[in-house]
């Protein structure tokens, strides 16, 4: 190990940690050429390809490597919040239309395809351009783009690093939500803990709002899939040690690390595309239910950030400024008040955290802190992360049952098969309170709000 | 499907008996293990354990899904390495046109692969039950075992 390793938990979950080898992922991790401060893991770590789940990593921007693995196969995997200025009293009587609407209307589940088809110069431009194309294609308002994380259009993207096999696979599935984990979710909001930040947010306790969670969808695959073999052969190349093949690596200033760089900031364009796409439908399918424009309903999107990507970024290290590439691989930004990169309607609050739990029980809007700034090089968790197989989830519940299950607690659910539905039971995830509070604790973000789950699709 | 042809190694999939593959539960994941008398072996039978994860839907009374032959070629520097692209070659496929493997021929020549894939089209609005994002290298062994090769695989879900 060149660094430490800091995995950011409670005792109860240091004790579950010790049957899981996500924490020999962190150290692995702690042994890739230029890392900087230490190989982190967010409270939602569990093992993954390479990189454990919840891992961050900093590299010197000279000296240090790039890793596929520190990105993950569904490169800008990510999450937006939707806002409206519905309460939960108008929704609810309406909740199955809705609910029945946006399954009809939003492409998901395994081997699903959009609406739109793309030629290969639209491609390009998807790529190049992200949720800027699809805003100049009609899909969303100009003002999102000032609440995606990167204006949701990355610079340094490479639509010829991406190979034809990739264009391929993303060709007919933008605006597609996926499987898996990947849902789309109406929630209220059920209890504002800052208000002053909330206000700024513009969230309030009864507010229906839409949680969106998807990615770059077989585009973003093959990204990964591809690179992870030309940055193996990098790796013996350039004489680099790894414990682990996933974490296959290149230097960043070599052919081979900006190479995949540029087709990493590609993909996540993809996938900002997509969510702003999806975006689109969903203020569609409001407008429809609710009988007004989505602008009418207050549809605006409250922010967008990617849980798997590598980026440049400035930070302070000893003192003084130094441009480093910060994987992110299953844990969210959290920048403070006064970073540039906040957007300006949010800077004097610092940039909102998304943070979706199981469908069963709940999920938070944190906000960017000083301390993760210091600690964490800005990030924070991003999710609940599993602790049961697929396999196991099934075995517990089935489909229907669970169905059952959260009408009772008055959810609805949508699901493309009742087998995917059981694998993604909320006794499959972490306690995702016990993370945020493990964060919020540690001072690396602040819970501002929880929102309770009313209606879940699910690919 | 036709006679593997001479070469080193040839080996066929597709025949009834004992399935010499099975799915592995992982946390957050799937995964099978694949045994081969033979690496080619090994890998045909890798075809038709992917199609277990995958789990296609069975088709419908009197139906008869659409097949169409696939050759594949690819090499690679080791037989891990291969392995993984083989399955990824497969993942592809089925991403972008829809078909699923139902018997496989594979020779090797080293770690080069060259194999004639019988695939079946999915019906329309029809899909696997999984669609695994890719083969990962993570806890990847391809080892001696029971008088053959037995290798076990993660797939990213």
């Amino acid at each position: 190990m060149r660094v430490d390793g800091i995995i950011y938990a409670d005792r109860a979950m240091l004790e579950a940690l010790r049957q899981d080898q996500a924490p020999e992922q962190v150290a692995n991790v702690a042994t890739l050429p230029g890392i900087v401060g230490h190989s982190l893991a967010m409270p939602d770590i569990h093992w993954g390809y390479g990189f454990p789940i919840g891992g961050v990593a900093a590299m010197d921007a000279q000296d240090g490597v790039i890793s596929p693995g520190g990105v993950g196969y569904d490169i800008n995997c990510g999450v937006r919040l939707l806002l409206t200025g519905l309460g939960l009293d108008e929704v609810q009587p309406e909740i199955k239309r809705l609910m029945g609407e946006l399954f009809h209307s939003i492409p998901s589940g395994v081997g699903s395809t959009g609406k739109i088809k793309l030629d290969k110069g639209e491609m390009r431009r998807v790529l190049e351009e992200g949720a800027a194309w699809a805003v100049s294609k009609g899909f969303g308002w100009a003002e999102d783009l000032e609440r995606i994380e990167e204006g949701g259009s990355m610079a340094g993207a490479d639509a010829g690093a991406v190979s034809d096999k990739a264009y391929k696979r993303g060709s007919d599935q933008l605006g597609t939500l996926g499987s898996g984990n990947h849902f789309l979710e109406v929630d209220v909001v059920a209890e504002v803990y800052e208000p002053r930040v909330a206000e700024a947010f513009g969230l309030q306790e009864g507010q229906v709002a839409v949680l969106i969670h998807s990615g770059s969808r077989g585009l973003g695959h093959q990204v990964c899939t591809d690179y992870i073999r030309t940055t193996e052969e990098a790796t013996r190349r350039y004489g680099i040690s790894v414990p682990d093949r996933q974490l296959a690596c290149a230097p960043l200033k070599s052919p081979e690390g900006q190479a995949y760089y540029a087709a990493m900031v590609a993909a996540c364009n993809y996938a900002w595309a997509n969510r702003q796409c999806l975006t689109h439908w969903t203020r569609e399918v409001f407008a429809r239910v609710f009988g007004r424009p989505a602008s009418a309903l207050g549809l605006r999107l409250l922010y967008d950030q990617a849980h798997n990507i590598a980026k440049f970024e400035e930070h302070e290290v000893e003192g003084r400024s130094r441009r480093l590439c910060v994987h992110r691989k299953g844990a969210s930004r959290a920048f403070p008040a006064g970073r540039p990169e906040v957007p300006a309607v949010y800077r004097k609050v610092g940039q909102p955290v998304l943070v979706p739990g199981d469908m069963g029980t709940t999920s938070y809007v944190m906000v960017g802190t000083d301390k993760s700034l210091r600690e964490t090089w800005g990030s924070a968790c991003h999710g609940a992360g599993r602790v049961m197989s697929r396999g196991a989830a099934k075995r517990e519940v089935r489909g229907s049952e669970l169905r059952e299950q959260l009408l009772a607690r008055g959810i609805l659910v949508k699901a493309v098969s009742d087998a995917s539905l059981a694998e993604e039971a909320p006794g499959a995830y972490k306690d995702v309170t016990h993370v945020v509070n493990i964060c919020h604790g540690s001072g690396i973000a602040r819970r501002v709000a929880r929102l309770k789950p009313i209606g879940v699709m699910k690919g | 499907m036709p006679e593997g042809k001479a070469g080193r190694g040839g080996g066929r999939a597709g025949g009834g008996g004992q399935k010499p593959y099975g799915l592995l539960e992982h946390t957050a994941d799937i995964g099978m293990w694949v045994w081969g008398q033979d690496p080619a072996a090994l890998f045909a039978h890798a075809a038709l354990g992917l199609r277990e994860i995958l789990a296609p839907p069975p088709p419908a009374p009197g139906w008869r899904p659409l097949e169409e032959q696939r050759l594949v070629e690819l090499r690679a520097p080791d037989w891990e390495a291969l392995l993984v692209d083989w399955l990824n070659e497969l993942l592809y496929l089925l991403d972008t046109e829809r078909l699923v493997p139902a018997a496989a021929a594979v020779e090797l020549e080293g770690t080069a692969l060259r194999a004639r894939v019988r695939m079946e089209a999915l019906p329309p609005g029809q899909a696997p039950r999984r669609e695994p994002k890719a083969a990962t290298f993570h806890g990847l062994t391809i080892t001696p075992e029971s008088g053959g090769l037995c290798a076990r695989v993660i797939f990213d879900v």
